[in-house]
């Protein structure tokens, strides 16, 4: 008989731990290959239909890019609150909502010049999606309610206020729930590449710009010590609860940017499917990349990846479209199981 | 029941981990009735090498001998079955359930649904009875003192049958009475037979418990004695290599002026009862005044609203004739107060951050380490290099995790960053505890060091014997209040043990 051991590490290098990462996702996609074998077709086949499809054309490129837009603004939206300890599950409905108040303003206010009305879309995006993040912010500085179950159940009250705008003022000439079409300048420009739109620029500066400001700004040293440790944060000085009022700011304006990322950029008009999940998504990105912004961007592309690619199994090869969210699920669980080979060192010992 | 243990030896003991060799070649045994005391410095090898014998790591060469036997510890569940108990730094027990409960966790039973609770309980009736040690088997854990909850961990060590027990610290968070009777005890083990191992810093504890010392430095085993021999200062010399002398006070201070001053305070502790209760105190520049209690008498309660991280109910608090009564930390701290806080590894410090980043803690926020919005990382480089010179903490470079380095390193992060701050009061929370004795000694020192530069020192404290080596005046908290106030020079040792306990002098009442 064999017995598994486990012994504390004392630290854990910069390349195992790369290492430990790497071989969990290829673990879940094994694992991926045993699920999809089981509904009858060759894993081999599948996994490659995956990457020629999400890599294998220009076409196809474009549209993993297209998806990883919105998911590197929810996966920055989630990981900087997770710099703080904080969880957001609440970025689909921050996203929801930030997308809502800038569509007010396309469809109630004047039509500007486009450099002027995209700021102004941006702007209202982004105090939407921070706005709809004050309330569990509140909650949780007020009354101590964890955000955890307030921003998620907040997520269907935002889907719900949309949907009330989509049914009921902003119902599309023909009875069906979208808004009129957005004017030409309402919309992110084509870079020339597929549907990719100018949001990706958007996307990337703000990478770079929370990166400087994680880590080299005096707010994002507060930050990350209020979420290294809340002791030790106030026994420095710093006002606790002003400072996770920011973050939950910071996070839901980034992810109401992925709402007018989607309407602007790819949908020009609001509707009840802007979103195929996205602030979730996000949640697996953030975690997977330790709240990096730089890594965000790399697992938000590896995601978007799985997305488009699954999309592309379901057609050709007739398999569930649940097939990408097993595989999501199974690398987070996969991830989150390596992180015991990081902490512990695990052997097989003979006995008894 | 495991057999009695005549005999055990560990035999050329090697433990290493990434980049550390924690213990190198070591040869130790102890004999029935025997209590061997294992020194060394923080880091010296001392737990692993008890964790080994436990059953906890595996060694990479070594063997382990039971009365002349082989055997392999592969798990506690094995040590358990040779009658091998040990008592950890930090109490493993579970707080929501009772003594009870707790000590029958570690029964295995054939019964899969059933908690063998009333066979347990004779158990622990015989074990209490056998040694005169009283416990409630039906309190809840978190109901219990640590002193208590350290009871509570021996009873279940000699519940499993443990004929050897290892000890990691076990005086660490006790008051000295309670140090007291747990020596005794101890002893009262020695002579049924038990051998005891005991893991200590404090040589006066080990002086007054243990027939044999093993020494440990840097993961090897440097010297092995009886007790007798030796004095407190000698073991001292052996544990650091070096010869050590605890810095006194040599003068009498002549500071007048005071720089903080404690009126009549009231405020609540986390229980929401009064946890100071009308404290008074006025603390003088250049003059280093202790608080001698049994913890929980107020004693965090007072650093936490002098550091303004707690609020008082009434009463006020004045920092150099400015009132900082109720005032955010951030302005306290602006005002030159300097705070060593009694958790050094989650309070004073961030384990995950690097030393350049705990360094910076209090001063990121204005010129030179920051400017505008920016963090200057240049100067915060320069500035982290240059404190880690001054006061020599031990570590690779300025980007290496807090996490990394030893407990006396942390505290003097700690007091690097406190004191070049240049404070006008500085307030220390058990400075010492846990510390080694060179550790201990670098920072003592640089206290007296404070007090030289005119700088008021708070010193709380549950020692004496560190009160008494460098407090001008030493006052004594309990239930919340000052029950008096000593001048070194008088003081003795024994008065101050009884006023801890609550018990005032009646011919010198105030």
């Amino acid at each position: 008989m064999f017995k598994i051991k486990l012994e504390q590490k004392e630290r854990v290098s910069k390349k195992e731990e790369l290492i430990i990462t790497l071989s969990a996702i290829g673990i879940a996609l094994i694992l991926s290959g045993i699920f999809i074998a089981f509904n009858g077709v060759n894993p081999f086949v599948a996994l490659w239909k995956v990457i020629t499809s999400a890599l294998g054309s220009s076409y196809g490129i474009s549209e993993t890019l297209v998806k990883a837009i919105p998911l590197i603004f929810t996966g920055l939206a989630v990981g900087i609150a997770l710099n703080s300890k904080l969880w957001n599950i609440g970025a689909e409905g921050q996203l929801f909502f930030g997308a809502t108040f800038a569509t007010a303003f396309v469809i109630y206010g004047p039509v500007l010049p486009k450099p002027l009305m995209l700021t102004v879309l941006v702007i209202l995006g982004a105090v939407g999606g921070a706005l709809w993040a004050a309330i569990p912010a509140l909650l949780k500085i007020k009354f101590k309610m964890n955000e955890v179950i307030s921003t998620l159940l907040l997520n269907y009250v935002a889907i719900n206020i949309a949907d009330y705008f989509l049914f009921g003022p902003w119902k599309g000439k023909d009875n069906f729930p979208y808004t009129p079409i957005f004017p030409e300048e309402a919309r992110f420009d084509r870079i020339g590449f597929g549907r990719v739109h100018t949001g990706l620029f958007l996307a990337l500066v703000l990478v770079v710009l929370l990166y400087i400001m994680l880590y080299h700004t005096k707010i994002g040293y507060k930050l990350r010590m209020t979420g290294s440790s809340l002791k030790a944060a106030k026994y420095a000085g710093i006002n606790i609860n002003k400072t996770m009022f920011m973050v939950f700011l910071m996070s839901g304006a980034l992810a109401g940017l992925a709402g007018v990322s989607q309407i602007c950029g790819i949908e020009y008009k609001l509707h009840q499917h802007i979103s195929t999940g996205y602030g979730y998504t996000g949640i697996i990105v953030a975690w997977l990349a330790r709240s990096n912004p730089f890594i965000i961007v790399i697992f938000a592309i590896f995601l978007s990846i799985i997305l488009k690619g699954a999309a592309s199994l379901q057609i050709a090869m007739r398999l569930p479209a649940a097939v990408g969210i097993v595989m999501q699920a199974l690398i987070l669980f996969a991830i989150l199981g390596s992180e015991l080979f990081k902490n512990y060192n695990v052997k097989l010992i003979r006995g008894k | 029941m495991p057999e009695i243990i005549k005999k055990l030896e560990m035999r050329k003991i090697t433990k290493k981990f990434p980049g550390v060799l924690a213990c190198n070649n070591i040869d130790i045994h102890i004999n029935s009735g025997e209590i061997v005391a294992l020194l060394g410095e923080n880091g010296a090898g001392k737990t692993t090498l008890m964790n080994v014998l436990f059953g906890l790591y595996q060694p990479e060469h070594g063997e382990i001998f039971l009365n002349e036997k082989k055997v392999v510890i592969n798990s506690p569940r094995k040590a358990f079955a040779y009658g091998i108990g040990m008592v950890h730094q930090h109490f493993m027990l579970v707080p929501n359930l009772t003594v009870l409960e707790n000590i029958a966790l570690g029964f295995t039973s054939n019964k899969i649904f059933k908690l063998e609770l009333n066979k347990v309980r004779t158990k622990i009736d015989e074990v209490s009875k056998e040694y005169g040690l009283s416990v409630n088997p039906d309190a809840y854990i978190w109901q219990l003192s640590v002193g208590e909850q350290q009871r509570v961990e021996l009873i279940k060590v000699l519940c499993l049958g443990a004929n050897l027990l290892i000890l990691d610290e076990p005086t660490a968070a006790l008051t000295p009475q309670e140090t007291d009777e747990l020596i005794g005890l101890l002893k009262i083990m020695a002579k049924k037979d038990r051998s005891i191992i005991f893991i200590s810093h404090k040589l006066n504890e080990v002086k007054a418990v243990s027939d044999r010392v093993c020494v440990l430095r840097n993961g090897s085993l440097v010297y092995e004695g009886t007790t007798p021999e030796h004095s407190v200062s000698t073991l001292a010399e052996k544990m650091a290599g070096r010869e050590i002398s605890m810095p006194t006070l040599k003068e009498k201070s002549h500071a007048t002026s005071p720089i903080l001053e404690i009126k009549n305070v009231f405020a609540k502790g986390s229980m929401g009862t009064m946890a100071l209760d009308g404290f008074t105190l006025t603390v003088n520049r250049g003059e280093i005044v202790g608080i001698a209690g049994v913890s929980g008498n107020g004693q965090k309660e007072l650093a936490d609203v002098i550091n303004g991280i707690n609020h008082i109910e009434s009463g006020q608090i004045l920092l150099n004739d400015e009132d900082i009564t109720n005032k955010a930390p951030q302005k306290i701290i602006n005002k030159g107060m300097g705070y060593i806080p009694e958790d050094r590894m989650h309070e004073g410090t961030i384990p995950s951050f690097s030393v350049k980043e705990n360094i910076i803690m209090k001063d990121y926020n204005h010129p030179p380490l920051s400017k505008n919005t920016f963090l200057q990382n240049k100067i915060i480089e320069n500035y982290s290099s240059e404190l880690i010179n001054n006061f020599d903490i031990k570590c690779p470079d300025n980007k290496t995790s807090c996490a990394s380095l030893s407990g006396g390193n942390v505290q003097k992060v700690i007091l690097a960053r406190e004191l070049s701050r240049k404070p006008k009061m500085l307030i220390a929370s058990y400075p010492i505890r846990g510390l080694d004795i060179g550790a201990a000694e670098y920072v003592h020192e640089q206290l007296l060091e404070a007090r030289s530069e005119n700088i008021g020192v708070l010193l709380i404290s549950e020692e004496l014997d560190e009160l008494l080596d460098i407090c001008d005046r030493i006052a004594v908290i309990y239930e919340g209040k000052t029950l008096d106030i000593l001048d070194r020079d008088i003081d003795t040792k024994s008065k101050l043990g009884l006023l801890m306990a609550g018990i005032k002098d009646e011919k010198k009442v105030i």
